[in-house]
């Protein structure tokens, strides 16, 4: 019988491709091999469950990595969430729509730690128009108050 | 509701005129209820603008419906009243959208009755005696001005309203301008200033005010723009206090939910600039918001004297109070929507069945109806 494509992939190419798709779920969806949080090692619902020998549950560096990069990602996402509510609340307070560089004074103002600079603030309202809308150039008022 | 209604249609509610409005204007510009606090800043201010001749510029701040507007209406009508003071009241609002302080200006003229400015000029320039004297002192930097307001007073009706246009700041044609003796327009911030300057020196000189109060609504409409946007305008705001050091009061209203944020968002120019103190209207608390429902229905009493409830119990009025101002407060115009279905209910009941037996849990749901938000699109 001819060799499928799979079937002439070596060992090394599949888990690259398993690999960044691991990494990827950890960093940006904050979403881990089971084997990363269990010490039971359940395999059957893993991504990489196919593969012989698996190199996340034998590499206890390899789950420290993938642990930081999770973390990293919850870190970002509360962060995120904590700014969001910050601007809302702003928003909330304020009634009217503001300019997004008043929204960004206002915000700094009550949490400096919270913001990196006013351009953040920029990004944060004008990329999540379900939460913030644009009633004129650069002038933002809340969906729903 | 009129105000100027007949005393006998509210008699059956023992009132002598419907108390409550929904909305800011000249009918109830006399009435003050409650905010005694503020009232008593307000009469300080009055006092000091009238005895002092310095220039002013005063912040009045507050949230949606704490009643800023009511606040200058009030101002206004205290001045018009009196003449005798020597203010000359301006009430002018913000622009909803603007690139610069022309907009600002443009306002500002078209709240101002250039007929009675162009009265007052004549006078002055009856005693300024040249024409060359006057535009050394009044109006240096614009001598255009003196022409337009010359036409003012004009037969021709048609050179009377160019010039009019020309001094709200409105672009004219060559041709038209021509017809004034006009060589050009008032196009940027320094033109806006100079004439702005220039009439409240002729006000000023005119001996019948020594002092323009101009009232600046909305202003939290200069945080709807850009930053750039926002300091032009507080440069001209600041040029032109400064070129009138005497006899002018700028008052400038802004809509803003908390007095922090309220400090942030003023630019640094116009807080070097500012007199405390500033007219604050908070939220009101029950005990206040009772006070002001009394205060109201005082006031529109039949009888002035009788603090009763008018048509209300007394327990009625309270649970209502307690309903509004259970989260954190409220604010006169919620009181003033929310009494006056109250009232229409009083009113229709009285009149239709002869009494009114509205429960305390009945009141609160009318209340309710009267101050739920529209539909929304989740609706």
């Amino acid at each position: 019988m001819e060799d499928t494509i799979y079937d002439t992939l070596d060992f090394d190419s599949s888990w690259h491709s398993i690999q960044r798709s691991i990494e990827h779920s950890a960093a940006f969806k904050g979403v881990l091999p089971p084997c990363v949080l269990s010490k039971n090692y359940e395999c059957y619902d893993c991504i990489a469950a196919e593969l012989q020998e698996c190199p996340v549950g034998s590499d206890g560096d390899y789950r420290s990595y993938l642990l930081f990069l999770r973390d990293s990602f919850v870190a970002h996402e509360s962060k995120r969430a904590a700014q969001i509510k910050l601007l809302q609340n702003v928003l909330r307070r304020h009634k009217l729509p503001l300019h997004w560089e008043y929204i960004a004074l206002l915000a700094i103002k009550e949490a400096p730690d919270l913001f990196v600079s006013p351009q953040s603030v920029k990004g944060l309202v004008f990329f999540n128009p379900d939460l913030f809308v644009m009633v004129r150039e650069g002038v933002f008022t809340l969906t729903k108050y | 509701m009129s105000r100027t209604e007949d005393v006998s249609k509210w008699e059956h509610l023992g009132l002598s005129r419907w108390p409550f409005y929904t909305t800011v204007d000249e009918s109830s510009a006399a009435i003050w209820a409650d905010r005694e606090e503020v009232k008593t800043v307000i009469d300080r201010l009055i006092w000091q603008w009238v005895r002092q001749d310095r220039t002013y510029i005063h912040l009045v701040w507050g949230d949606l419906g704490s009643g800023k507007s009511h606040t200058l209406f009030y101002l206004r009508h205290h001045f018009l009243e009196q003449p005798h003071l020597g203010v000359l009241p301006i009430r002018a609002v913000m622009p909803k959208e603007f690139k610069g302080f022309l907009e600002v200006y443009q306002a500002i003229m078209s709240a101002l009755d250039l007929d009675q400015v162009a009265e007052l000029f004549s006078h002055v320039y009856r005693d300024y005696g040249s024409k060359k004297t006057i535009v050394k002192d009044v109006f240096p930097y614009i001598p255009d001005a003196i022409n337009a307001l010359l036409q003012m007073r004009s037969d021709i009706e048609f050179k009377k309203r160019l010039a009019e246009t020309w001094l709200r700041g409105i672009r004219l044609t060559r041709s038209q301008m021509d017809t004034l003796e006009i060589s050009r327009s008032i196009k940027d911030t320094d033109d806006c200033v100079a004439t702005l300057s220039g009439l409240i020196k002729i006000v000023a000189a005119s001996k019948k005010y020594n002092r323009i109060l101009i009232m600046l609504d909305e202003c939290q409409r200069t945080w709807e723009v850009k930053p750039a946007i926002n300091q032009n305008i507080n440069v001209g705001l600041q040029t032109w206090s400064d070129a009138n050091s005497n006899h002018l009061t700028l008052v400038l209203a802004y809509k803003c939910g908390r007095e922090q944020d309220f400090i942030s968002l003023i630019s640094k120019d116009i807080k070097s600039r500012i007199t405390y103190p500033t007219i604050s209207l908070p939220l009101l608390n029950s005990k206040e918001a009772l006070s002001f429902v009394r205060s109201v229905l005082g006031q529109c009493s039949i009888k002035p004297e009788d603090l009763s409830w008018g048509p209300f119990d007394e327990n009625m009025v309270k649970a209502v109070v307690q309903h509004l101002t259970k989260v954190g407060g409220t604010t006169p115009r919620h009181l003033m929507t929310a009494f006056n279905a109250l009232l229409t209910e009083y009113d229709f009941q009285i009149v239709n069945q002869g009494h009114c037996n509205l429960t305390i849990d009945q009141a609160i749901k009318i209340v309710d109806d009267a101050l739920s938000e529209p539909f929304t699109e989740d609706e």
